[in-house]
């Protein structure tokens, strides 16, 4: 087996309880092991309140973690100081729920492409335009997109553009949190194909977080379930989808049809 | 385009061109003072003390000097200080609000500690000491009520940047390696302004108020420079009989002082609107 792109190991995950007398709060993160071998796409599942938000962001070091280890290309991640991590958070594309938000309102597509160039060449800004519209093409969009502003956008168009820019700086890993969830439907399935084409062309790593294990599963090489800050199972996807073992696995995969029924 | 009355309503639009009059009559000042040298200063001891007239609506003061012109002269150091003190005000805490707002931790506790300090003492008292203590002066009366205002700046720029870190394209910036000073100028600052600067526009009127309370106390600018405080306390000597000199700076006070704060209440006004989401 090939050196893993991304080992996570017991990371451990507790949001600090304020006042003197509260006890220590159950983690929401309690010791989760997974890896990620490299142009594989690993799936995270799990309902709101699972810990899976709350792994990613500390994976990106969004929040700190209590214990374990967390290794990136061979780098333990969690040991990189402030100045090293600004270097090291280049080799990770991330893309958020909600583009609308995850988009500067103030900035034009152009200057949000050009943003993680400039983070990483300093001030050099030769070929910014052209560099902004080749992400554009490969994402699928026209280049008179660049002086507009993703508030002139659909929502399918904004998370390409937000696509693009993880793209920016060749990652080695693109990380997306939810990254239809906030789409139509028919948007979701183009975004999905659109991902799945990325992944046979460039041999992209993902790491791929939703609630909906129907939206992962047609992208997904592995599969991690979880519930209450542990990992329930993981496994190959077509395992877990042909023989779940457990319950809640099942659940997961009806949730888009009966979240209404179990709602009531 | 909707009429500038109703958006703001009647009186704040009074409020707004009273406040726009204010400023230009303070520009204009020697073109449109009947008597500019004597707005300036100059003496004329033969006019002492003439009471309102078609040649001195205002009257004139104990030098003789048109009150017209005297009022108009005021406007300029009275509005150059109230936009001076907002200014020295957001140059202190603007910065200190958003530095402690964005990196958080022992930072923001420290300097929010000292923006405390500054808060736990009576604004004017504190105005009143600092004055003192650096003596009469335009600049020096500037910077003793700038000395008091700054942290409400302070405070209320934290809030924003502390709402604004929070943002997913702030963040997003962040996970994509951009550095700390480019965050803030580009995604933080741009975002927190607006807010602080409608608010700072409406302290103008606060603050030149506070100015003028200080050269009341004789801890503002001197004479023969004309400043409506000092003007006020000057003519208090020779109240009631020559009621105009006094009457006459401190309604000029009144009604600036009134407009802004009038306008200040139109302008939160209309934000509610918007919050409500009725418009």
């Amino acid at each position: 087996m090939t050196k893993p792109l991304l080992e996570v190991r017991d990371l451990v995950v507790r949001y600090g309880s304020r006042g003197l007398f509260r006890g220590q709060p159950r983690p929401a993160v309690s010791g989760v092991s997974l890896s990620l071998a490299p142009g594989q796409t690993l799936g995270v599942v799990g309902e709101s309140g699972s810990g899976k938000s709350s792994l990613l962001r500390a994976i990106l070091r969004l929040v700190p973690s209590e214990s374990g280890k967390v290794v990136l290309d061979g780098q333990d991640w969690l040991a990189l100081s402030p100045r090293e991590l600004r270097r090291a958070r280049q080799d990770i594309g991330v893309v958020a729920q909600n583009p609308f938000l995850s988009l500067s309102p103030r900035m034009t597509i152009a200057e949000i492409l050009a943003e993680p160039l400039l983070a990483r060449q300093g001030l050099a800004r030769r070929g910014l335009q052209d560099r902004a519209a080749e992400l554009l093409s490969r994402c699928g969009l026209p280049a008179d997109f660049l002086p507009r502003r993703a508030r002139e956008l659909s929502g399918g168009q904004a998370q390409r553009v937000a696509i693009a820019r993880a793209l920016a700086l060749d990652p080695k890993l693109l990380v997306l949190d939810e990254p239809t969830s906030a789409l139509d439907i028919s948007v979701q399935a183009q975004i999905l194909n659109f991902l799945s084409d990325l992944k046979a062309e460039s041999g992209l790593s993902m790491l791929f977080v939703t609630h909906n294990l129907k939206v992962v599963a047609h992208i997904s090489d592995h599969l991690v379930v979880m519930r209450n800050g542990e990992v329930l199972e993981q496994g190959t996807t077509a395992e877990l989808m042909s023989a779940p073992r457990h319950d809640y696995t099942h659940r997961l995969f009806g949730f888009g049809m009966r979240a209404r029924q179990t709602a009531v | 385009m909707r009429g500038l009355h109703q958006r703001l309503g009647w009186p704040g639009a009074v409020s707004l061109a009273l406040i726009l009059i204010a400023f230009g009559m303070a520009l204009l000042a020697p073109w449109v003072a009947p008597f500019p040298d004597q707005g300036a200063g100059a003496p004329s001891i033969a006019t002492k003390f003439l009471p309102p007239s078609a040649d001195h609506l205002l009257g004139t003061d104990h030098l003789g000097r048109d009150m017209v012109s005297r009022v108009i002269y005021g406007a300029r150091v009275s509005l150059s200080s109230g936009l001076l003190i907002v200014a020295f005000s957001l140059l202190i805490g603007l910065p200190v609000g958003v530095l402690a707002g964005y990196f958080g931790g022992w930072l923001d506790e420290g300097l929010m500690r000292i923006t405390d300090v500054f808060l736990a003492f009576p604004a004017l008292l504190l105005a009143v000491l600092m004055a003192a203590a650096l003596g009469p002066g335009l600049l020096n009366s500037i910077v003793a009520v700038a000395v008091t205002w700054w942290p409400w700046y302070a405070r209320m720029a934290r809030a924003e940047v502390l709402a604004l870190r929070g943002q997913p394209y702030v963040e997003a910036a962040q996970l994509m390696g951009v550095g700390h000073p480019r965050i803030i100028l580009r995604h933080i600052l741009p975002a927190a302004v607006r807010p602080l600067s409608v608010q700072a526009a409406l302290d103008v009127g606060p603050a030149l108020l506070t100015a003028s309370a200080l050269s009341f106390l004789g801890l503002g600018v001197l004479p023969p420079t004309a400043d409506w405080g000092q003007m006020v306390d000057a003519g208090r000597k020779f109240f009631p009989e020559r009621w105009w000199y006094s009457a006459a700076p401190g309604m000029a006070v009144f009604i600036l002082a009134l407009a802004f704060s009038v306008l200040g209440d139109a302008l939160r006004d209309r934000a509610g609107g918007r919050r409500d989401g009725s418009a």
